[in-house]
């Protein structure tokens, strides 16, 4: 997808947190904000909704629950039945550390995974920074410029009032 | 930054109620001493037991706070500082236990150990002098230790002195090691030897994991109703979510432990580890052992998975509450069991003694809650716990 954005540059957490409040509340579509380090109360500042994440980790973690239960038990009772300290074959108290660890592997690993496929971060891929100071000591909001209607005066106007220190456009991101 | 709170007022029907409900326990039991004798030590053991997690765990909560140079639990830091308030109750109740050993303990009696070679070869540690020494010991230095860390952090509210800060570090990695280690060998003596020839090496952990549950869990309550009074821009819905967070992951740690203690004494089937859970895992008991694992995790963490329910005060408040009545029940299992065998047993005497100390807990928080701001004003920290209320 190729868009134009429109970038606002600041110098500090507070400034940043005001001013992205200030453009989601005037209605504008921010398409990102580029921070050097996580701020926090950005992702309400930025109006996001909450992360789907959680179901698929709840689900790959029912996933590995489920597996767990099924491996020890077709293992254990059907498949190779092995007499363990006059046990029965099928007996739960055996199975809850596999049953723990692989609903805690299989989810936590299926969530990370999730993300790589959501985010689309693979290993090779070249990274692409907005701003060249982003990775030290600035923080840019994004906006999507995407039709005619778009007035970046009006967008530097509302951003002055947080001390914005530079605005730029930039053409034809391939997103 | 904040420079004044207003002083905490707790509305004088609360304060009644819990009087009254206090003075109700103390009722129990002290017509139980003269009638129930057999029935009220082990349930005065329970509530002494309970209390004493709770102050100490309050005291260890704010430990690794300061250990862990934590931002976000600043502002609710008063409520934990004023839970370790009840230690001293909980000494007086250490006290009194004195007077129940005859009745609790089996070891206690000389003729007994003199016929029992397992119980000879204890005796080192497992006597009478010793066992009122230890106790006497763990509350001299839970209290000082606590006291030392709050007045440091009491005092910072006049100047904002960072050396209080930096010496409350000191003193509160102190308090974790000696607190834990104590609080294993506390648990040793008051719980486990009341059936003296059964031991388990996770059972001190066990009840940490119980203790510091319960602590939160009552945290949880006193911030709900501190923010039902009308203090919600000091104790945030975002302090809630980190309870609410903590909660639930200890509640996951109290049941981590009790299936490794569990699980190990089943694998292994040796007579002198399962005596404990024979009592436990059949009849009566069993029903209770298996409400115990429901009330302690499976419905706390069904319930406090969501991230709504965690920003919510009815809901969080469900859960404490559960919470609370589940580590109560887990102490009854490990601790009556052992002296009736046969039956589970509940009425007016454990009622009455459970609903005594919790209301006794309640009011000596709230007293000990209105003594001093309601919130470190200076702490250099508070700023991250509060950035709304500090920027302006």
């Amino acid at each position: 997808m190729d868009a134009q954005l429109f970038l606002g540059v600041f110098s500090n957490e507070d400034d940043i947190l005001n001013a992205t409040r200030a453009t989601n509340a005037a209605g504008y579509k921010i398409h990102d904000v580029y921070t050097p380090y996580a701020v926090h109360g950005l992702e309400n500042a930025m109006g996001l909704k909450p992360s789907r994440l959680t179901w698929a980790c709840l689900a790959f973690a029912a996933t590995g629950l489920m597996l767990a239960v099924f491996v020890q038990f077709w293992i254990g009772s059907i498949d190779w039945p092995l007499n363990v300290g006059g046990k029965p074959f099928n007996s739960l108290p055996a199975y809850l550390p596999v049953i723990f660890e692989l609903t805690v592997l299989i989810g936590g690993l299926g969530v990370v995974f999730s993300m790589f496929v959501k985010t689309k971060l693979y290993p090779g891929k070249t990274e692409w920074v907005p701003y060249p100071g982003v990775t030290n000591d600035r923080f840019v909001i994004a906006l999507e410029q995407r039709d005619a209607s778009f007035d970046s005066g009006a967008v530097q106007r509302l951003w002055q009032q947080f001390n914005m220190l530079e605005a730029k456009r930039l053409a034809e991101v391939t997103l | 930054m904040i420079n004044s709170i207003p002083n905490l007022r707790i509305p004088a029907k609360v304060n009644r109620i819990l009087l009254a409900l206090g003075a109700i326990g103390l009722l129990t039991l002290i017509v139980g001493l003269f009638t129930a004798q057999e029935r009220i030590w082990p349930n005065f053991l329970i509530s002494f037991f309970y209390l004493t997690g709770l102050g100490l765990g309050a005291g260890i909560f704010v430990a690794i706070q300061y250990v862990s140079n934590t931002g976000w639990s600043v502002a609710i830091r008063r409520v934990p500082e004023a839970i370790t308030a009840t230690l001293p109750f909980a000494a007086v109740g250490g006290l009194a236990l004195i007077f129940g050993i005859h009745t609790l303990y089996e070891w206690s009696h000389t003729t007994v150990v003199a016929q029992d070679e397992i119980l000879t070869s204890k005796s080192a540690w497992l006597n009478e002098p010793f066992f009122i020494a230890r106790t006497i010991g763990y509350f001299v230095l839970w209290i000082v230790l606590s006291r030392v860390i709050v007045r440091n952090s009491v005092k910072q509210d006049a100047n904002g002195d960072v050396k209080y800060t930096k010496r409350n570090v000191r003193n509160s990695v102190f308090f974790i090691i000696l607190g834990i280690y104590t609080f294993c060998l506390a648990s040793v003596d008051w719980l486990m030897s009341l059936q003296p020839h059964w031991y388990s090496t996770v059972f001190g952990w066990l009840n940490l994991s119980g203790m510091f549950i319960s602590t939160l869990a009552a945290m949880v309550v006193v911030i709900v109703f501190l923010r039902h009074l009308g203090y919600k821009h000091l104790f945030t819905t975002e302090h809630l979510h980190d309870l609410g967070r903590m909660m639930m992951a200890f509640s996951f740690f109290w049941v981590y432990m009790w299936v490794s203690q569990h699980m190990l004494i089943w694998y292994s089937n040796i007579p002198e580890e399962t005596s404990y859970y024979i009592f436990r895992h059949f009849g009566g008991w069993g029903s209770l052992s298996f409400l115990n694992v429901i009330l302690n995790w499976l419905i706390p963490f069904l319930m406090l998975l969501p991230r709504a329910t965690k920003r919510s005060d009815k809901v969080i408040l469900q859960a404490a509450v559960i919470l609370l009545i589940g580590h109560w029940l887990d102490l009854y299992i490990m601790i009556m069991p052992a002296i009736f065998g046969a039956d589970p047993v509940f009425g007016i005497w454990e009622i009455g003694t459970f609903v005594g100390m919790m209301a006794v807990f309640f009011w000596v928080v709230f007293r000990a809650l209105g003594k001093h701001n309601l919130v470190p004003v200076k702490d250099p920290y508070l700023v991250e716990s509060l950035p709304e209320l500090s920027h302006s």
